[in-house]
């Protein structure tokens, strides 16, 4: 499903992304850990295609699709999906308009054509009865004003509308507390399915315990330097990554 | 050497005539206002009021009055904005009662012609005009049209009021100078929806005045959608006074013309007053537009809120200056102002100039001004999601315009102020 093989990305010149590999097959969850400054939210806006974060080296495709060279919009039709570590607030926007919007995108771009009002409205419904959201959340401007579980529940919620093929989890649990976080998770956990891949990038364990990952890959140094079982994760937790990282070679 | 002559005077003296069968007070007001005028002439870049406005094209273009007989050439009316309005409909400055519907609200809207009689409207009409007011004083010398609207004393008006100016002006430049005097009683209430229309062709002047008072209690909502022609100018000024526990809640929306001008003067007399004045405008090519606005706290616990949000892209230029005066007894005044301001192309220009000028010692009052691109942040988050990059830069343009609107508290005028932005984006129906 979603393949990187030495990527490797700069920013401003300087090398954060350096030969990293990595392979997530559909169906399965896979965790990218790794210390601050070790490249995880360049990760995530490379493969989502934020200017700026080019790569110079190697490749990263979805389904067999070169996700490189496309525009932002046309990987997220291509079904990649990014969980934003910080959602981004846009006041004059209502939320409805938004996912309006981002759904008929998607679906124009995959030839399946606009929803009709009342179709939109049955769908965006039903996936708010899902997730135990209530509707006035998008009759409100697009994450201005809301707290952090609002924010990322908006995200789950546009997961959920967009059904894309492969997730990926910035940082999903930071400026949670650990019922937010459980509600987060829930919606994520719904979202799992044989055809659908993730990736949850994050600092602490503590987001894996409701999310289980069928692997844990360390990123240090740009590098995918250590992968293993959820047990990786929780030895991590427990010993932190100066010791992990140790045996590591720089 | 001779004195130069004032700018504009030999181009609009030869409008101004005595006109007979007006009441005393009105001939004294025109005259006043044309000497007022010629003392000076247009307003120039040297008066601090008019320092990033230039009405030299003005000057120069050689306007007409626009002739009584209506042989104008109309399409079809649009629509009303709100639903249910009551609707007054100006051609070229002068009220058409056969395009007009009044029902339900002729106790309340009577053409400023047959008010001239009334107490309240001399009282407001006659008010001191400052000498920055140039404009104004040329509207009261030369103004043939306009709407007296009074709200008694504790009523509602039954409906909204539309007032829609259509401009057409055909081969010739025309002009023309409507005058409108608004009075709104004691815990009275009204809204009232301006709409200014016109052909990309054709060039004319529209010299706007507004004289308002919002008594003690009373709620006044006023919103403007400026939609000019591409060769037309727009000057407005609105005088406003406000009453005790009163509220002027003022929108303006400009996309229009060549050159605008949109001024309030507000003046909070009495305590627990507020007002809002808000805005947003997007420029493009080589539109000018200004938003001045002056607001004096002259009582206790008033309160202030201004965002003026501009889009600018070609080689437009937006202009913002907010004067803020807290008097001395104005003890407890809040008073807020923000202007915003996307350049959208390197040959966009903004210029900001807020002053406040303090005299009490108890009071809160801030100002911001902001210019920049459009938010990287934003337009990738959109990206991210699938929209297209056009369109997501249109909908960031669309929030940042939108939120000026957030101040405006009629949901219902809110909504279709912003449906006439989103028709101006090709966003049209998107909410």
């Amino acid at each position: 499903m979603l393949e990187i093989n030495n990527l490797h990305v700069d920013i401003d010149g300087k090398q954060i992304i350096n030969g990293l590999t990595l392979t997530v097959p559909a169906g399965e969850v896979h965790a990218v850990m790794g210390p601050n400054g070790s490249g995880k939210s360049t990760l995530s806006y490379t493969l989502a295609g934020r200017d700026g974060y080019e790569a110079t080296d190697g490749t990263a495709t979805l389904g067999g699709a070169d996700l490189l060279g496309l525009d932002p919009e046309e990987r997220a039709a291509l079904g990649l999906f990014l969980a934003f570590q910080y959602p981004v607030e846009i006041p004059g926007v209502a939320g409805m308009t938004f996912v309006k919007t981002a759904l008929n995108a998607v679906r124009t771009a995959r030839g399946e054509g606009e929803l009709s009002a009342l179709d939109f409205l049955k769908l965006v419904r039903a996936r708010l009865k899902d997730l135990g959201i209530d509707e006035a959340m998008l009759k409100r401007p697009v994450n201005a004003g809301f707290s952090g579980g609002e924010k990322k529940r908006n995200e789950v919620l546009q997961m959920a509308l967009l059904e894309p093929k492969f997730c990926i989890l910035d940082e999903t649990d930071s400026g949670l507390d650990i019922d937010a976080l459980k509600i987060v998770a829930d919606g994520v956990n719904k979202m799992r399915g044989p055809e659908r891949g993730m990736l949850v990038i994050t600092h602490y364990q503590r987001l894996l315990d409701y999310i289980k990952p069928d692997k844990v890959h360390v990123l240090a140094k740009g590098r995918i330097v250590k992968t293993g079982g959820p047990e990786l994760a929780l030895e991590l937790e427990e010993k932190g990554y100066g010791d992990v990282l140790a045996g590591v070679a720089a | 050497m001779a004195a130069k002559e004032p700018l504009g005077v030999a181009a609009f003296a030869p409008s101004f005539r005595e006109r007979s069968g007006e009441p005393e007070w009105l001939s004294g007001l025109r005259r006043d206002g044309f000497a007022r005028f010629s003392e000076g002439g247009l307003p120039t870049n040297r008066d601090e009021a008019w320092k990033y406005t230039s009405l030299r094209p003005i000057a120069r273009a050689k306007y007409e009055p626009a002739p009584a007989n209506d042989d104008a050439v109309l399409g079809d009316l649009p629509g009303l904005m709100l639903e249910g309005s009551a609707r007054a409909v100006f051609i070229n400055g002068r009220l058409a009662p056969a395009l007009s519907d009044l029902e339900g609200v002729t106790a309340y809207v009577l053409p400023l012609a047959d008010a001239l009689g009334a107490d309240w409207v001399q009282a407001l009409l006659g008010r001191q005009v400052d000498d920055a007011q140039v404009m104004y004083a040329l509207n009261a010398a030369l103004f043939d049209d306009g709407l007296a609207i009074r709200v008694p004393d504790g009523e509602t008006m039954p409906r909204p009021l539309e007032i829609l100016f259509v401009a057409a002006p055909g081969e010739r430049a025309l002009m023309w100078h409507p005058r409108m005097a608004i009075d709104i009683g004691e815990n009275a209430r009204a809204t009232i929806i301006e709409r200014h229309i016109g052909p990309a062709k054709g060039a004319y002047l529209a010299n706007h005045g507004a004289d308002i008072r919002v008594a003690d209690g009373a709620v006044l909502t006023h919103a403007k959608a400026q939609l000019e022609g591409g060769e037309g100018r727009h000057l407005a000024m609105a005088r406003v006074s406000i009453g005790e526990g009163a509220i002027y809640d003022n929108f303006v929306l400009t996309l229009g013309a060549a050159l605008s001008r949109n001024e309030v003067a507000t003046s909070l007399n009495g305590s627990d007053s507020e007002v809002r004045l808000n805005g947003a405008y997007m420029l493009n090519d080589r539109q000018h537009a200004d938003h001045s606005s002056r607001i004096d706290h002259l009582a206790p616990s008033t309160r202030s809120r201004q965002v003026y949000s501009g889009a600018i892209g070609g080689n437009a230029r937006g202009v913002f200056q907010g004067h803020i005066v807290v008097d001395q007894i104005a003890q407890k005044t809040d008073g807020h102002q923000l202007n915003r301001a996307l350049l959208l192309s390197d040959h966009a220009e903004i210029d900001s100039k807020p002053v406040l000028e303090i005299y009490a010692d108890d009071v809160k009052c801030s100002h911001g001004a902001t210019a920049g691109d459009i938010d990287d942040d934003q337009l990738f988050y959109l990206r991210a999601r699938g929209i297209p990059a056009e369109q997501a830069r249109l909908l960031v343009v669309r929030g940042f315009l939108a939120a000026a609107a957030e101040g405006l508290g009629d949901e219902a005028v809110r909504s279709i102020m912003l449906a006439e932005l989103d028709k101006a984006l090709g966003l049209e129906g998107i909410e």
